[in-house]
């Protein structure tokens, strides 16, 4: 071989392999083990999520998902209140691709909350303990009763309650949060 | 069930839609068609003629591919105008299947690929003519002269026109005898070969040639449009102002800047081609900048190009920038 | 007709016209039925239903809370919520969700009063001398302002924003007053029906306003195609001497609106896309701009509250549209529903197909139910053919939107993100401004729905921001929780520590104790058995 093939030939191995390596450094998300900016970004990945609070993802709280999602490369599909809007703004966000809802977390639902039988609650106060976010109010022995408002529908409080007295309804829509319906 | 909010029905005012404005389009180049045919070749309806129904028959061809409904994407009439500015772009001897051929590629990647009406980024009718330009260089510069062309009789023409061995080097020969570049053509060849044009032989070729008499009833047709404000003032009077402006300051041939302005496809261009909304700027500002910049492009190909008439590629070019100029004028003084 | 005209040429050219304007908007074709009868009938003082609806809900939107019980006898004019008050003499028959006039049909919780047989008759306004009037002005105007919380004004203009509020919000005093006397949208003409009835009521409520809001001006802004209610009012203006001044506008949709007006009247553009930095928002309120605009329908109940001390609880409606058999405007109680109103006047629908719509023929909606009450926000009630869709076909990019938008948004570009949901770019673009006119949705050649893309996205950015809003206070609530636990997992950690240091500090006590105890014990033992 002539030594201009050789030239060549090295240019174009070294063109590969520089090419080859920078774009298997861009499919990662953008992130970097130890850097500073990691606490931001969990931040950002944290604002993203619904803040159900409900560990459908496997960690205890939308927090950890975050802290999980940039630090353990968890996937970003885990996130069933989120659903499809929330995996496209993480992608955007981690300038990854958006990948379809991981089904072994669990299914998007419409918004519900939680609702408690009154008549037949015994007061036992295992679903206050339950509640992600404080959205339950009661004493022991005494009835206890679901701030709707606060409520995100996290179904952590069912399997704890002995009586099974509670259920999940959607909200009735209120005027002023009725929204006009898409056009056709 | 939630009806329809907004009642038009109960307002009167009179409102065209996209079908009404692609008609008054057509209206609006009748005068020039008339002209042309008049003054350059008549074959020209032929080519307006064929490339009508060749645009309609591929569009439903795609629209069914596609999946579409057929009957509401042709009505509206918007690929006939583009097949009748396409056919009025290239020279009237074209050999009817490269017509075809154009016909073709302007529906299918000018129009269908993107998606249709109002999708496309570039001028449907001016990627027909840039491909055709490329392919059948030799045929597409191919003008016939006009003196001579009247003594031929139509059926002669057609018959030529019809053959399919036109590249046949033997028949271009025979061609050559009957056909004479437009001026602007002649105007090339003499800078070609160095020589200097004589200003007052320029004139007489400009305005005997009937291009002159074309330009200006194209321009009477794109009045009426303004007039009846289907399209507005911004595109063409820039493409004109900023092509004027630089034949005047820039222009090494003799040709005052007036005759170049009309000469060409520089009026059609101007109010039937650039102002199509679909691959112009949204903006009025934006207009502006879109019509000096084709003006401008068509000036720099005409003179230091390799083609004698750029409008087709200034057009196409300019479509380029359209995404840019939007987003610039839409972000006007922003920092981001 | 022929009257009208005679008066324009006559007139209009006396009165100062509107020194600014406005972009975009269009030049309609403003025919109002209601208007044509108005000679012979006048307003129309329709009889009281047996029967009122009063739906307990706020300006946003809110439910709030009634202060009367069932079977409670009111009295009209009695506050029955926070700012609502029974618009007639009655019993509260029931306390239910009933059917308002809402795009999407809702119910809200409403108040039913059954009204009683000896309902006193609405009277018509006395108007009194020029120096009675003056007098009895400037003693309602030394009255704390909080007193026109009893009349429960709010704006008639078909907003229904309270009226008190818009005066009181205005910190920095209010430089400009606008009376609104604009009624840009076709079909609409209660207004004009009102200043050609009663044009000395609304000049006498108009200087009420001027010496309640201590205005530095007062524009009374009136279109040039009303110069026989121009005329009018301008004489009454003149006989007791208001403070006022009348301004001839352009008849362009939408310069009834409250931002294409003021920019009309006073040049400041309020809710515009700012052009040199569309991504902030520069919507502001009137009232920080010290302007406050308010209808002649509401200066006209100002005036009622002054002369006779009646609440707003009345209104002018038109019945206009195509398919209404006696187009007219009456004058409606509110809580009176729709179905009364059109029997009342020998307008009820016969067949199927007629609409009924609230709101004029751009800004309104169809009805879900006639049961729905009439409140202060209905100036228009229609009765339309059946709707023919045009299907929207691609958008050519035209641009005829952008130039009709009056306050110049970029429709088309809004629409393409509207449509993918791209809400954050909305936001830059400034949707926010949409003032909902409809005039893109006219001039397209596309027949796109752009008003309803509009409405749809304006409310769905909303929820979506409520959404997030309560995500946030989620999440805080979760954090404290967690904090609280770790504390109290470390409360605890330390408890038991503490308790084991006790056990076992106690625990060397008191085998130390117990053995000498022991042989405490022992040596007195030893002791007694020596002795």
């Amino acid at each position: 071989m002539t030594l201009p093939a050789l030239v060549g030939l090295v240019v174009l191995l070294a063109a590969l392999v520089f090419i080859g390596a920078a774009l298997a450094r861009l499919s990662r998300p953008i992130n970097t083990e130890g850097h500073s900016g990691d606490e931001q970004l969990i931040e950002k990945v944290n604002n993203l999520l619904p803040q159900t609070q409900c560990a459908q993802c496997g960690h205890p709280g939308c927090r950890p998902y975050a802290y999980a999602i940039i630090k353990q490369r968890e996937p970003i599909n885990r996130c069933p209140p989120g659903g499809d809007r929330t995996i496209a703004d993480l992608a955007e966000l981690l300038g990854t691709t958006a990948l379809p809802l991981d089904s072994s977390c669990g299914e998007q639902k419409p918004i519900q909350v939680a609702i408690i039988d009154e008549s037949v609650c015994i007061g036992c106060t295992l679903c206050i303990h339950a509640c992600p976010v404080d959205a339950i109010v009661g004493a022991g022995k005494l009835m206890h009763t679901v701030i709707s408002d606060q409520c995100t529908g996290c179904e952590l409080c069912l399997p704890p309650c002995p009586v099974d007295c509670i259920d999940l309804v959607s909200p009735a829509t209120s005027t002023s949060d009725w929204q006009w319906p898409r056009p056709a | 069930m939630l009806k329809p909010i907004l009642d038009t029905q109960a307002v009167s005012l009179k409102t065209l839609n996209t079908q009404h404005i692609m008609l008054w389009v057509l209206a609006a180049l009748l005068p020039g068609v008339f002209v042309y045919a008049w003054f350059i070749s008549p074959l020209v309806f032929f080519n307006i003629a064929l490339a009508a129904v060749l645009a309609v028959v591929f569009e439903a061809l795609a629209l069914y591919w596609r999946g579409q409904a057929i009957h509401g994407g042709v009505q509206d009439g918007s690929i006939v105008v583009a097949a009748v500015l396409l056919a009025l772009a290239v020279p009237p001897l074209l050999p009817f299947w490269q017509l075809a051929v154009g016909v073709f590629i302007m529906v299918m990647l000018g129009k269908q690929v993107y998606g249709g009406l109002g999708n496309n980024p570039f001028n449907p009718a001016m990627v027909g003519y840039a491909a055709l330009l490329v392919s059948f260089p030799q045929t597409m510069t191919l003008w016939s002269a006009p003196d001579l062309l009247n003594q031929l009789t139509l059926g002669h023409l057609l018959n030529a026109k019809l053959s399919l061995d036109l590249l046949n080097p033997n028949l271009l020969i025979d061609w050559d005898g009957i056909t004479r570049a437009t001026p602007l053509e002649h105007l090339r060849t003499l800078k070609m070969q160095g020589l200097s044009v004589d200003q007052n032989l320029a004139q007489q070729q400009f305005i005997s040639s009937g291009w002159v008499w074309t330009n200006l009833a194209f321009l009477l047709g794109g009045l009426l449009l303004l007039y009846r404000r289907i399209i507005q003032w911004h595109i063409p009077a820039s493409v004109i102002l900023s092509f004027a402006l630089c034949s005047l300051l820039f222009s090494a041939q003799n040709v005052p800047w007036y005759l170049s302005v009309f000469s060409g496809a520089l009026m059609l261009g101007a109010f039937f081609i650039a102002t199509d909304p679909v691959t112009a700027a949204s903006s009025n500002r934006g207009r502006l900048v879109f019509g000096a910049g084709i003006g401008a492009l068509c000036f720099i190909i005409r003179e230091f190009g390799g083609y004698p008439e750029g409008f087709a590629f200034a057009v196409l070019l300019m479509n380029l920038c359209v995404p840019l100029i939007d987003h610039i004028d839409m972000h006007w003084g922003t920092s981001a | 007709m022929r009257v009208r005209n005679a008066w324009r040429k006559q007139f209009s050219a006396e009165k100062p016209r509107a020194p600014f304007s406005f972009h975009g908007g269009l030049k309609l074709d403003t025919s109002k039925r209601a208007l044509t009868r108005f000679n012979s009938t006048g307003i129309k003082e329709l009889p009281l239903p047996a029967k009122l609806v009063v739906p307990l809900i706020d300006y946003h939107k809110n439910n709030i809370e009634p202060l009367v019980n069932i079977q409670q006898t009111v009295s009209r004019g009695q506050i029955i919520a926070p700012g609502i008050i029974s618009p007639a003499y009655g019993t509260v028959s029931v306390i239910e969700p009933c059917e308002f006039i809402h795009p999407g049909g809702l119910s809200v919780n409403s108040v039913v009063i059954d009204t009683h047989a000896n309902n006193s008759e609405n009277p018509p306004v006395s108007i009194p001398s020029a120096k009675a009037a003056q007098a009895m002005i400037n003693s309602f105007a030394e009255q704390p302002i909080e007193t026109l919380e009893q009349a429960a004004l709010v704006g008639l203009g078909g907003a229904g924003f309270p009226t008190l509020h818009k005066i009181k919000s205005a910190n920095n005093g209010i430089h400009t007053l606008i009376i609104n006397a604009a009624e840009c949208e076709p079909e609409i003409a209660c207004d004009e029906a009102l200043m050609l009835a009663e044009p000395e009521a609304i000049a006498l409520g108009i200087e009420t306003l001027v010496q309640l809001t201590q205005c530095q001006q007062c524009i009374i802004a009136i279109e040039d195609s009303k110069p026989l209610a121009q005329q009018q009012l301008s004489e009454a203006i003149n006989t007791f001497d208001v403070n006022a001044a009348i301004m001839t506008i352009p008849t362009r949709y939408p310069t009834g609106a409250e931002t294409t007006l003021i920019e009309v009247v006073t040049g400041k553009r309020l809710a515009y896309r700012n052009a040199n930095s569309p991504t902030t928002k520069s919507q502001t309120t009137p009232s920080e701009h010290g302007i406050v605009c308010i209808n002649i329908g509401t200066a006209h109940a100002l005036w009622q509250m002054v002369e006779r001390n009646q609440a707003l609880d009345s209104r002018v409606v038109s019945l206009g549209g195509s398919n209404m058999r006696n187009p007219c405007n009456v004058r409606v109680r509110f809580g009176t529903p729709v179905n009364f109103v059109l029997s009342a006047t020998d307008n009820t629908p016969d067949n199927a197909h007629t609409r009924i719509r609230a709101g004029g023929p751009l800004s309104g909606f169809d009805l879900h139910s006639l049961n729905a009450p009439i409140t202060a926000n209905t100036n228009c009630i229609l009765a339309e053919a059946a709707f023919i869709e045009t299907p929207a076909q691609p958008c050519i990019r035209c641009g005829q939107c952008a130039d009709v938008c009056p306050v110049k948004l970029l429709p088309q570009q809004l629409h393409w993100y509207a449509q993918s949901e791209d809400h954050d770019k909305c936001a830059q673009l400034n949707l926010a401004a949409c003032i909902e006119c409809g005039c893109c949705d006219l001039v397209c050649p596309a027949s796109i729905k752009l008003t309803e893309t509009f409405r749809y996205a304006k409310s769905t950015a909303r929820f979506l921001s409520e959404q997030n809003q309560k995500a946030d206070e989620a999440e805080q609530r979760f954090k404290n929780r967690e904090e609280r636990l770790k504390q109290r997992e470390a409360d605890r950690k330390a408890a038991i520590e503490k308790r084991k240091q006790a056990v076992k500090s106690q625990d060397k006590k008191t085998n130390t104790d117990r053995i000498k105890a022991a042989l405490e014990r022992a040596r007195t033992k030893q002791k007694s058995s020596k002795d």
